[in-house]
Order: C-alpha cells, then sequence, then structure tokens
C-alpha cells in the first residue's frame, strides 16, 4: 500500500507492506472471519460443518451455541453462566459491545413471550412501504393477482427502480412467508421490467401495508420433530414453461424453512414436476438434519414428507419403471434411498390441507388468510 | 456614499474594490436562473453594488437575523470565522440600510480592500464560478436563523444571491424545543472535512490521525519497504467522523485510514474473499429451538 497522507517523507520511494488487514480491503471480510474462527475454535469450541458460521461448545451439563453475521453475535445457550462467560472471553479479545437480550438481529425484530418468540420485520416494511410513497395507499388482502406476469407490456424506463424495490421484498421474504411466492415471481423479471410488473410489485406493496408487522411466531412448548410439505405447479412459468417447486418445513409448530424455487427442466407432466420438487425438498431436509445434529437435537425418526400427488408418492415408494420417468430416474433413486434410510417417510395430504400451496401459487384472498394461519403467521401489532 | 464610484467584486480573487469605468454586460448572464430575480432577491453578481459606505463591512454579512428569545444558538458560537455572524449582537442587523442588507457578497476579511485599478476592458471572468463554499455557507447559516412569524416571509434574511425560491422561505425552525435546537445547532457545527488537505489544516484533526497513525504503527500493520519493481500499490484515503453523544455534543473527532479496495486487481493484490454468513434458516432453526427449550 501506498503510505498513508502524514507518512510520507520526500524523496523515499517506499510502500507500507502490510501484515494486518485495513477497512475496506477486498480480503478484510475473509481475514476478520478466519481470525474470529482461530479465536472461538481455540475457546472449545467446534464448527458446524452445516454452516460454517454456526459455533456449538458442548460440555457436561450446558451447550453454547454461537452465530455469527459478519459483525452481528447472536450466543444462546441452556446455561446463563457459560454465556456470560463467553461474553467475557469474546470481549478479551475483540472488545464486543453486549446489546443484551436479542430485539433486533440484522433488520429482524425479535419479542418474545411466553407462547414463544416473534419475529417480524415491521421497520423495515413501513421503510419499504414509505419509500414508494404507498403511506396513504388503499392497503389489500392478498398480494398478489391470479395473473400470470409475463414478459410483455411496456418496458420501464428506469429499471433500477424496480430492481431496488424488489430486492428489498427479497430481504423481507426473511420473516414473511407470505410474500414469497410473488417476490419470486417478480424477481424473474429483474433484467427486463415491465410496466405490469411494477404494477404487480407495487400490489405488494399495497398488501405490506395491510400488516406490515406480520411476522412469524416460533412456538415454544414444541416437540422436535420435522414436517415438510411440498408441492409443484406444473408448466407455470408461462416464458419457459419450466414448473415452480414450493415447500416449506416445520420443527414442531414452527416453520423454519420455505421457498419458492423455478425448476431447472421443463417437466413433462405434473407427476413428474412434483417429483423433482420432492427432491429438492428432499436435499433441504437432509441439510436440516445435518444441522441439528449439530446443534444436539439430532432427529432419530423419520421426517414426515407431506405431498399432494399420488403419483409421485407412488413412484417414491415402489420399485416401478415407467417410460415416463425414465429420465427422471436418479430423483427417484435419491428419494426412494432416503425413505429405505428412514429418513424421509412420505405421507398423502389431501390438496385443501396442503400448506405448501401458498408457495406456488397466488391465492385468492379467502384461502390465503386460512394457510398463513396454519403456517404460523400471525401479526401481533395489528388492532384486533 | 464617499465616493462616486462603483463598488465591484471580482470573482477570481473574491475581492472587493472601487472604480468608475464600468461596462455593463447587460446581455449575458452569469448563469439562468438570476436572469429575473424576484423582488426581495438582490441583484446577480456581476452587476456592480452600490456604495453604501465604508463603515458596514464592519456589520455583519446580512445573512442573519437572530431572534433575541433564541438562546441556544446564541450560546454555541460557530467555532470558525465562516459564519461570525452569530456572535454578533442581534440588535445591530437590523440598523443596517436596507442596501447593505440584501449585499450578497460574503465580507470574509473586514478591512475593505485598496481600490485598485483594473483594465477597464476586461472582461468579467464568466467561465469561473463563483466558490461554492461561501454560497452553502450562507445557506447553512440561515438554515438556523429563527425568525419572528412575521419576519419569514418578508425575509431579506439569507436569500442566496441567484436563488429564486430559498430553503428559508419554506422551512423554519422556530417549532423546535430549545433543547432540540441545541442539538441541531451542535449537530451542523462541525463538518466532516472531505480530504486530507482540508483536514490538515485544523489540529482537532491533525491530533486525531496522529493518534491514529501511532496505534496502527503500534499494531505494526505495515513496515515500510521499498516498491518492488513492476508492482502497483494500493492507494489509501483517510475517513473523517464526527463522533456525537446523544445531546449533539461532539464525543470525539474520529479518523481511519482505509485502503481503497477498488484498487486492488483479483488474482494479484488478493485471491479468496469469500466470507461465510449465516444462512436465515440457521437463525429461524436456532431461535425456534431457542423458543421451545426456553
Amino acid at each position: 500500500m501506498s503510505p498513508p497522507p502524514g507518512l510520507q517523507r520526500q524523496g523515499e520511494n517506499v510502500v507500507c507492506r502490510l501484515h494486518k488487514s485495513l477497512y475496506d480491503l477486498k480480503q478484510a471480510s475473509r481475514q476478520w472471519f478466519s481470525k474470529f474462527t482461530k479465536v472461538v475454535l481455540a475457546a472449545g469450541f467446534f464448527q458446524s460443518k452445516a454452516d460454517y458460521s454456526l459455533f456449538i461448545k458442548r460440555d457436561d451439563t450446558s451447550l453454547t451455541i454461537l452465530l455469527i453475521y459478519v459483525d452481528g453475535i447472536l450466543i444462546t445457550g441452556n446455561k446463563i453462566e457459560s454465556i456470560k462467560g463467553l461474553k467475557q472471553f469474546l470481549h478479551t479479545r475483540f472488545r464486543i459491545k453486549d446489546l443484551g437480550d436479542l430485539k433486533f438481529f440484522l433488520g429482524i425484530e425479535i419479542a418474545r413471550s411466553k407462547k414463544g418468540i416473534y419475529i417480524s420485520q415491521r421497520k423495515y416494511a413501513l421503510e419499504i412501504i414509505k419509500d414508494s410513497g404507498y403511506l396513504g395507499a388503499k392497503p389489500v388482502e392478498f398480494p398478489m393477482e391470479e395473473c400470470r406476469l409475463s414478459n410483455t407490456g411496456e418496458l420501464l424506463k428506469d429499471p433500477y427502480i424496480y430492481q431496488r424495490l424488489v430486492g428489498r421484498l427479497i430481504y423481507l421474504t426473511i420473516t414473511r412467508p407470505d410474500i414469497t411466492y410473488s417476490v419470486h415471481i417478480l424477481s424473474r423479471f429483474m433484467h427486463e421490467p415491465r410496466q405490469p410488473h411494477m404494477a404487480a410489485a407495487l400490489r405488494v406493496v399495497r398488501y405490506l401495508k395491510s400488516a406490515p408487522g406480520q411476522g412469524l411466531l416460533l412456538h415454544s412448548n414444541n416437540s422436535l420433530h420435522l414436517r415438510a410439505f411440498c408441492d409443484s405447479d406444473w408448466a407455470g412459468c408461462p416464458v419457459t414453461r419450466r414448473s415452480t417447486t414450493g415447500y416449506c418445513v416445520f420443527l414442531g409448530n414452527s416453520l423454519i424453512s420455505w421457498r419458492t424455487k423455478r425448476q431447472k427442466t421443463v417437466s413433462l407432466s405434473s407427476a413428474e414436476a412434483e417429483y423433482r420438487a420432492m427432491t429438492g425438498t428432499c436435499c433441504e431436509l437432509t441439510w436440516l438434519r445435518h444441522l441439528l445434529t449439530d446443534l444436539h437435537m439430532p432427529i432419530s425418526d423419520p421426517v414426515t414428507f407431506h405431498c399432494d400427488n399420488q403419483a409421485a408418492l407412488h413412484i417414491a415408494k415402489n420399485p416401478v419403471f415407467h417410460k415416463r420417468t425414465r429420465h427422471i430416474e436418479m430423483d427417484c433413486h435419491f428419494i426412494r434411498d432416503k425413505i429405505l434410510r428412514g429418513e424421509i417417510a412420505t405421507q398423502y395430504v389431501i390438496s385443501s390441507q396442503q400448506l405448501a400451496d401458498v408457495f406456488t401459487k397466488a391465492l385468492g384472498k379467502k384461502k390465503f388468510k386460512q394457510l398463513m394461519c396454519k403456517l404460523g403467521v400471525i401479526d401481533i401489532h395489528s388492532p384486533n | 456614499m464617499g465616493q462616486k464610484a462603483y463598488k465591484l467584486y471580482d470573482i477570481a480573487t473574491q475581492k472587493i474594490f472601487t472604480n468608475r469605468d464600468v461596462v455593463f454586460l447587460e446581455d449575458t448572464f452569469y448563469h439562468p436562473p438570476q436572469v429575473n430575480p424576484p423582488a426581495h432577491n438582490p441583484p446577480a453578481l456581476p452587476i456592480p453594488l452600490p456604495i453604501v459606505s465604508d463603515s458596514y463591512s464592519h456589520l455583519p454579512p446580512s445573512s442573519v437575523i437572530i431572534d433575541p428569545f433564541d438562546p441556544p444558538i446564541s450560546s454555541s458560537p460557530a467555532p470558525t470565522d465562516s459564519v461570525p455572524s452569530l456572535s454578533e449582537p442581534p440588535s445591530s442587523t437590523p440598523l443596517t440600510p436596507p442596501a447593505a442588507q440584501q449585499t450578497p457578497v460574503q465580507l470574509d476579511d473586514p478591512v475593505l480592500p485598496e481600490p485598485t485599478l483594473v483594465i477597464p476592458d476586461q472582461p468579467l471572468h464568466r467561465s469561473q464560478c463563483l466558490r461554492e463554499a461561501n454560497v452553502r455557507l450562507k445557506d447553512y447559516v440561515c438554515s438556523q436563523v429563527i425568525l419572528p412569524p412575521h419576519q419569514l416571509f418578508s425575509a431579506s434574511s439569507a436569500p442566496t444571491p441567484g436563488t429564486k425560491y430559498p430553503l428559508c422561505h419554506f422551512i423554519s425552525y422556530n417549532r423546535y424545543s430549545p433543547s432540540h435546537l441545541c442539538y441541531i445547532a451542535n449537530v451542523s457545527r462541525d463538518k466532516e472535512p472531505p480530504s486530507y488537505e482540508l483536514a490538515m489544516i485544523d489540529p482537532k484533526w491533525q491530533e486525531a490521525m496522529n493518534s491514529e497513525l501511532q496505534a496502527l504503527i503500534d499494531n505494526q500493520t505495515w513496515s515500510l519497504v521499498p516498491l518492488p519493481p513492476g508492482k502497483r500499490p494500493i492507494s489509501c484515503k483517510w475517513v473523517y467522523r464526527i463522533k456525537c453523544k446523544a445531546d449533539g455534543s461532539v464525543e470525539r473527532y474520529k479518523t481511519r485510514l482505509v485502503a481503497r479496495g477498488f484498487t486492488q486487481t483479483a488474482g494479484i493484490d488478493y485471491h479468496d474473499t469469500f466470507s461465510p454468513i449465516a444462512k436465515m434458516v440457521t437463525v429461524r432453526c436456532l431461535l425456534a429451538i431457542a423458543a421451545s427449550l426456553n
């Protein structure tokens, strides 16, 4: 590095050879993480392989868990003394600032009660509404009309506004499964936004206004059992004719993981699309099992796997070989293996009880509200 | 009026002088908004100013009318000479003749410079803009002024010359509580210097930079070596921040040396930058477990 102004001496052509990281160097974050890892590992922690930013320490009686997100650190455990000890230790090495009980982390507001932990992004949602100028707009009850957004319509003059809005909405899906599907659809058009897309995005904002404080309740008195719901539409994307996977995973009664994803390839039948969705969900479940094992909460019994497509369930259970499924053989074997090993147990669920429905299609008001209730999405800020 | 001459303002040198031989260039304008200045606005800069009297230069530069009921601002005198009017007795300003009040030129130098001879036909240097800092500073002072309500709209207080709709016509701070005003005054009193050259002038920043430099050296962040041939050093810069306490008073002057990461080249200056971040599923999972186990 060239010497900083103030250190320059005349006539000398010297540079600074950096031994330590400096702010804003490209590798600064990596250096920080490796330093932090070294210190924490030296303190007897174990780094989770499922998520490298998770550190766990297990003593005879106590369990301390540490999660790092760039420069924010989340500490939890079952012994208050060991948590205090850890804070003290970190303070001697890094000079940390203890913010007390968890209330605000990465823009997520966290509230606790006897019923459980409630997470929401009220402040962030309000900022989005305000920045779109929709504070006075009439709220709507559900985020997206059942319309097929396609690549027609007038191109937006300034795509940056759309991209920024959708980008912010994506961050909002951390605590809001209700807008996950709509935001997924909107983000398909990030590269070339058009007028109808912007209108749909602003409708999502108006939906946010109906309940900006909506969030997720993670229940206490919970059984540690995983349940998964998976669903898919068939050839739902009008542009590419690919299908969309939607799944959600519950730990006990609390929703912990959900996703909407357009599949990589075109499916020829709805069973095939569902089957691919099952494969995707299976991957997530496998990862979650690893994570829970690392957190010393191993899941021994098979994960209940709800699906509403009989054909897909049949293929998963029985070693049949159809002409129509020969091209998805790999997925077939993958799920069959999981079932045989006792990691998952498939179960049929009728379509009206299918919770993952909300991640694969735009629903009307009644169905939408009903499913949101079942997912554990509530609004503690609402007046009634 | 002691002299029969025009008072002129040289934009290039920012000096005021008098001369009788003046050519009015009425068809060229400094910048477009000045074509039709509102009635209360002072004439645009290139137009020579009428001389009022030699003594007016001791008055504050007309930009501020201070309400006597405004304790916070007068209790926090500006640290630099750029806002001298804050500490002036408030009564002096209204006495100023109207022409002086509308003088758009801010006098940094209280002594009127000696009249100098200029070549009469020399055109005004129109390409050289008026220094922005001066104009901005005037706005800045005026934004803190609290006018009595009846003066709010007739305010000749501080319109920047050439500003058609000065901000002080649209906002006023007179509804804020004294403690909040104090806070505003404190917060906007000091500016963070944008560059090293400007920071070097101020001993506060100098001291802060020295201590930061010393800390970096103590930590053995670098060693001085000759530049290896064929290599390009990464540049760096100082960043200045004022850290305020809750009431707006200065806690400390903080400087930080940052490397300009964008001057680095991938593969030469650095190889891996990946740093893992927690997945949101992990965060939720952790919270769910924490909830269920209380």
